[in-house]
């Protein structure tokens, strides 16, 4: 069995190998780099049957420090360290330049993921928190497009403003606290404890909780707040759309379904509607721009805004089926747009335009390109027996049951439903279908098969057997909400 | 009950594993090995699913894993339920179906992508498998959108006509439709009942006790399914796509649009009729969609210059009058139609298929005639299909339809019962229309037409039998008949038999009379207008109406596309770019300018500053004198 220890190692291992990296030669850097990325990967499959495990030490003085993980944190771990993988060893090939550079930065990005994964205590979870934007800003500003610039300062200025937010909320919540019971806490498990039995004035609970989810708003990001997303995608290299839509963006669902929520579920509750109507106004919003887009990575873009959208409405409806779809579905967006981005990725190094005009006929050319991208597409569009399908269908089915809030939004989500399909047709229909005019590209190799055959396999396995990630989810799911119940009982 | 497991989960794989032999080792296997297997393949399902038909006695479950837990209580299993209704369509499927896959060996016979679409193909089967024998709704509608998928993927198989493509994207979309309605039942009945299995389901709607709150989402949920079947079987107002899903290969045509596939819509009811019977609302709207689509679509079939696009409309039709007699409460009569038009429909379809082989890709009629003689067979096996759709006795369609009519003219609804002759009549009319234009007079084509090869004639031939004996499944017992489907199909649905009496035998005997009357009508006329065709159709500009099929495409891209575009523009131009960019470039350089103020006041003059230092503290007291 794995003891606490296992737990350091995992924190650790992501900052040691950004060092090893770093110090490594030109040369080496890459494949040391995916090497360590596979050992992180390992290291993460080995705590699989893990269902919950807490470490614990005191740092100073009294002050204590807490490492946790369950299955909600598990899975994100997993994912990140899949999709880090894959997308360092796609790198090895594309990036030419500062390879050292590069590649620690995104285990560096790893370090910080894992670690706000991780963290039981709420001000290193900040701190994490934060310290991921600067990876990521380096990664576009340094590796990224021609509008690079607008692009990274955008991303930083949204969501750094986000997360201010988030620390007034944080403070408030502190001193709270400490007014109430004398002592310094930033312990999660304790503060959540504590205003459970003793819940804050409703007033300022409102405010802290709002603060909250403004900064996951704009990670996640939701409608109003994600017109920075398309344009950082837009300018950021491939390996980093991968692990910027894949796995940061889920940072912010995750805070929400990790602090947020479970510290404040009546303030959700209060908000829901709001929140929902947010939630469904994204949806369509973002189906309906993605199809007007002739940039492949802004579609892609404007399709996660859509899809993140369907998210947070399985959170914010609050049922347990929902956020087991939702979770679920966290995981299948990082894998269905992971993939479509390195598909992109695979177009652009051969041809150096983004254009979805440029394109046609690549079925005919590229029939096994035009296999995955179908298969990631169906995925994406939901089809039964893709993975996407059970994350929707469990946020849907989920939220049709719903208390807080009115099944219209369903309704009306279930609208973006259609219209995900219309945007994801059109992009396979101008890429893969008509006149073929790009006779000359190479269809893939041995390097694509590597991570495109674990993807695909990964896109039938959920579809299908979905029970090996929906179980440990459930029971956490189900272990929170009797919690809300107990609460609202009293 | 072991090897009843083991048949059902054969019958389902062997046509996956099939599908992704082909796809993967089509292009070194070579033509020969993919077509022996794809139809070796199939014949084994058809067999597997006999075996099924006879070893199961009433109705058996067979559960193999659980797919979804939704709840500790609730949970979507991957179980089939093998009863006479899915196990007569699940025979249909698999038999019309390896017919049809001998037929497209011989039809798309040197095509470059030869194993890619026997892929499809079986990928076809394994989920239609799946709509049918499903004892979840999660499971059928896994099937559901399964079928949708490879009807799109056939659709635009020479995906290199951008035409094509697009329609297949159309029949996707206009389904996608179709299944959100679906997939809100779903969740209505889960609210209503906490279950998606369609036996849990039916059990608790006999036991009744349903409060007004449930009531009122199970008419929710009927309303999901009726946009669902009316996508599916492409009736008012989501029949758009399936005249485009003509874009496909032929045996496509014949096998997804016109033998199985579309009547998925009319399956769906029959198998939830008792849902519907709680809503007797429900089931007056599918009787009028119905009726509405068949005679719409018949008057449309009749300006149609492109054969299947003839046929295609006259498919729209025929599931026109499944749905009317499911709507009257006659799902056995529908189902028997549903079968029969399986028979004749494909029959039809692979026929036109075989002149349009002939011909070398020709599907206008006006450049066909005289095909008789140099398509003997073909010629004979489409006789006997167009008099089994015209409704002439003793044939199939004849019988299946007179059962349909007789519901109709009893029903005492006046205004259902002249859409549902009429309908008769024009059918008549316009594929009599299509066999004189095709067959008879002058050739006014150009290439020199062949008779097709064995694996196309022999096809036709079994199909034309099986659609002029095909009555013979359910000859009425009024005429001395043995009622054999009715009897199968009572465990599972609900259908008030006609009595035996003299009156009802003269009534029926009429109305046959009558129904032939009309169809001969209808045929003779057609003789008479199009035996010596000239090149010139009807002329008027009412006409165009017809034609243009009722503009309804160009009605929906207006109202509907081309809006949802402008909308889409402006949500990204004017929501994402102009307001919530613009409100943020706004507060930046708000700041900016806020700043270069600010920085206006650092002159390096000391004058200045000690000027500001003095407000500053004089600001300073005079606060703290008010705080005092």
């Amino acid at each position: 069995m794995l003891n606490e220890n296992y737990l350091l190692v995992l924190f650790l291992f992501p900052f040691f190998s950004t060092l090893i990296v770093a110090l490594s030669r030109h040369r080496a850097a890459a494949w040391v780099s995916v090497a360590m990325a596979f050992a992180f990967f390992v290291l993460t499959l080995i705590g699989f049957q893990v269902h919950e495990l807490r470490y614990s030490a005191t740092w100073f003085g009294n002050l204590k420090y807490g490492l946790y993980l369950d299955s909600y944190s598990y899975f994100l771990i997993l994912l990140s360290a899949f999709l880090t993988l894959i997308s360092l060893f796609y790198s090895v090939r594309v990036i030419k330049e500062k390879v050292a550079a590069y590649h620690a930065l995104f285990h560096a990005l790893q370090a910080t993921v894992v670690g706000s994964l991780l963290c039981d205590d709420l001000v290193f979870f900040y701190i994490f928190w934060e310290a991921m934007l600067i990876p990521m800003y380096f990664i576009i500003g340094i590796w990224g497009g021609p509008r690079r610039k607008y692009a990274t300062l955008k991303f930083f200025l949204f969501t750094f403003a986000g997360s201010l937010l988030m620390l007034i909320g944080l403070i408030t919540t502190y001193v709270i606290y400490f007014q109430q019971t004398g002592t310094w806490s930033a312990s999660f498990q304790t503060l959540r404890d504590y205003f459970h039995m003793n819940p804050m004035n409703f007033e300022i609970q409102k405010w802290i909780f709002l603060s909250f989810v403004l900064s996951f708003a704009i990670k996640i990001p939701l409608f109003p707040f994600h017109t920075w997303l398309p344009d950082a995608h837009v300018e950021a290299p491939t390996a980093g759309s991968v692990i910027l839509a894949g796995v940061l963006l889920k940072m912010g669902t995750y805070g929400l379904m990790r602090f947020a929520i479970p510290l404040f579920h009546e303030s959700a509750e209060y908000f829901a509607g709001a929140l929902c109507f947010l939630s469904v106004v994204g949806i369509i919003l973002g189906a309906l721009v993605a199809w007007r887009q002739t940039d492949i990575k802004k579609l892609i873009a404007y399709s996660s805004v859509s899809h993140l959208g369907f998210i947070t409405l399985g959170i914010f409806m609050m049922t347990e089926a929902g956020w087991n779809g939702a979770y679920l579905q966290m995981l299948n967006h990082g894998l269905s747009t992971g993939a479509l981005f390195l598909l992109v990725g695979f177009l652009y190094d051969q041809t150096h335009t983004r254009d979805i005009q440029a394109y046609g006929g690549l079925a005919k050319s590229l029939p096994w390109f035009a296999l995955v991208t179908v298969i990631i597409a169906l995925s994406s569009i939901a089809l039964p027996g893709t993975n996407g399908f059970v994350g929707e269908f469990l946020i849907l089915l989920g939220s049709f049951q719903s208390k807080v809030a009115s099944n219209g939004w369903v309704i009306l989500a279930g609208v973006g439903v259609i219209l995900g399909a219309v945007y994801m047709l059109h992009l396979v229909q101008k890429l893969l279908y008509g006149k073929s005019h790009s006779e000359k590209l190479k269809d893939f190799g041995w390097r694509e098969w590597v991570f495109y055959v674990p993807l695909v396999i990964l896109v039938f396995a959920i579809g299908i057997f979905p029970e090996w990630i929906l179980g440990p989810v459930r029971e956490k799911t189900t272990a929170m909400f009797n919690l809300f119940s107990t609460f609202a009982a009293r | 009950m072991a090897d009843l497991k083991l048949l059902a989960a054969l019958c389902v794989l062997i046509p996956l594993v099939g599908s992704t032999l082909w796809f993967w080792l089509g292009a070194r296997f070579g033509e020969k090995v993919v077509s022996i297997g794809a139809v070796t393949f199939l014949v084994a399902s058809f067999l597997c699913m006999l075996g099924m038909f006879f070893g199961v006695h009433e109705a058996a479950r067979v559960d193999f894993f659980e797919w979804i837990r939704i709840s500790s209580n609730a949970s979507v299993h991957f179980s089939f339920l093998l009863d006479p209704l899915s196990l007569t369509l699940g025979l249909i499927v698999t038999g019309v179906g390896s017919l049809i896959h001998v037929y497209a060996t011989g039809y798309m016979k040197g095509d470059p992508s030869f194993g890619r679409f026997f892929s499809y193909l079986n990928l076809f089967i394994f989920s239609m498998l799946m709509l049918v024998l499903s004892d979840s709704l999660v499971g059928l509608f896994l099937g559901w959108e399964g079928v949708g998928l490879c009807s799109y993927l056939l659709i635009s198989f020479w995906f290199s006509e951008e035409a094509n493509a697009i329609a297949g994207k159309k029949a996707f979309v206009v389904n996608r439709i179709g299944d959100f309605g679906f997939l809100i039942a779903i969740f209505a009945l889960f609210q209503v009942f906490g279950t998606v299995s369609i036996p849990d389901i039916l059990s608790a709607i006999h036991l009744g006790n349903l409060t007004a709150d449930q009531m009122f989402w199970s008419k929710i949920a009927c309303f999901g399914l009726i946009l669902g079947a009316s996508g599916k079987s492409a009736q008012i107002p989501l029949h758009i796509w399936l005249p485009d899903a003509m874009a496909g290969p032929t045996p496509v045509s014949a096998l997804i649009h016109a033998a199985t596939m579309v009547t998925a819509g009319v399956y769906l009811i029959c198998r939830l009729q008792p849902l519907f019977l709680l809503n007797g609302g429900s089931l007056e709207i599918i009787a009028y969609m119905g009726g509405l689509t068949a005679l719409f679509a018949a008057s449309v079939a009749i300006f149609q210059n492109d054969i299947k696009k003839v046929l295609a409309y006259s498919t729209i039709s025929q599931l026109g009058y499944m749905f009317l007699a499911v709507g009257l409460g006659a799902p056995v009569a529908a189902y028997f139609h549903l079968m029969t038009h399986a028979f004749f429909k494909a029959l039809l379809f692979l026929g036109a298929g075989s002149v349009i082989h002939g011909l070398h890709h020709e599907q206008n009629m006006h450049k066909m005639g005289g095909l008789r003689k140099q398509m003997p067979i073909t010629f004979w096996a489409m006789t006997v299909g167009v008099l089994a759709i015209a409704g002439i006795p003793p044939l199939s369609g004849f019988v299946s339809k007179d059962e349909i009519l007789h519901t109709v003219s009893t029903s005492g609804r006046t205004a259902l019962s002249v859409m549902a002759f009429l309908t008769a009549f024009m059918t008549a009319f316009y594929m009599g229309r299509l066999w004189v234009l095709t067959f008879f007079g002058k050739f006014r084509g150009h290439h020199e037409a062949d008779e097709s090869p064995l694996s196309m004639t022999f096809v036709l031939v079994t199909l034309a039998i099986l659609s002029a004996l095909g009555g013979l499944l359910n000859w009425p017992e009024l005429w001395g008949g043995h009622e054999l489907l009715n009897e199968f199909l009572s465990s599972v649905v609900v259908q008030k038999k006609i009595e035996i009496s003299s009156e009802a035998f003269h009534h029926s005997l009429l109305l046959a009379g009558f129904s032939s009357l009309l169809g001969l009508a209808g045929l003779g006329l057609a003789w008479l207008r199009y035996r010596n065709f000239s090149g010139k159709e009807f002329e008027a500009p009412v006409f165009n109406l017809f034609k243009k099929k009722y503009y309804i495409d160009e009605l929906y891209d207006i109202a509907i596309v081309r809006n949802l575009k402008q909308i889409g523009w402006i949500l990204w131009k004017g929501v994402d770019g102009l307001c919530i960019d613009g409100f943020l470039n706004g507060l930046g350089t708000g700041t900016t300018r806020l700043a270069n103020r600010l920085r206006g006041m650092q002159t390096g003059l000391a004058q200045q500053y000690a000027v500001w230092v003095w407000i500053g503290f004089l600001l300073l007291l005079f606060g703290a004198w008010t705080v005092r």
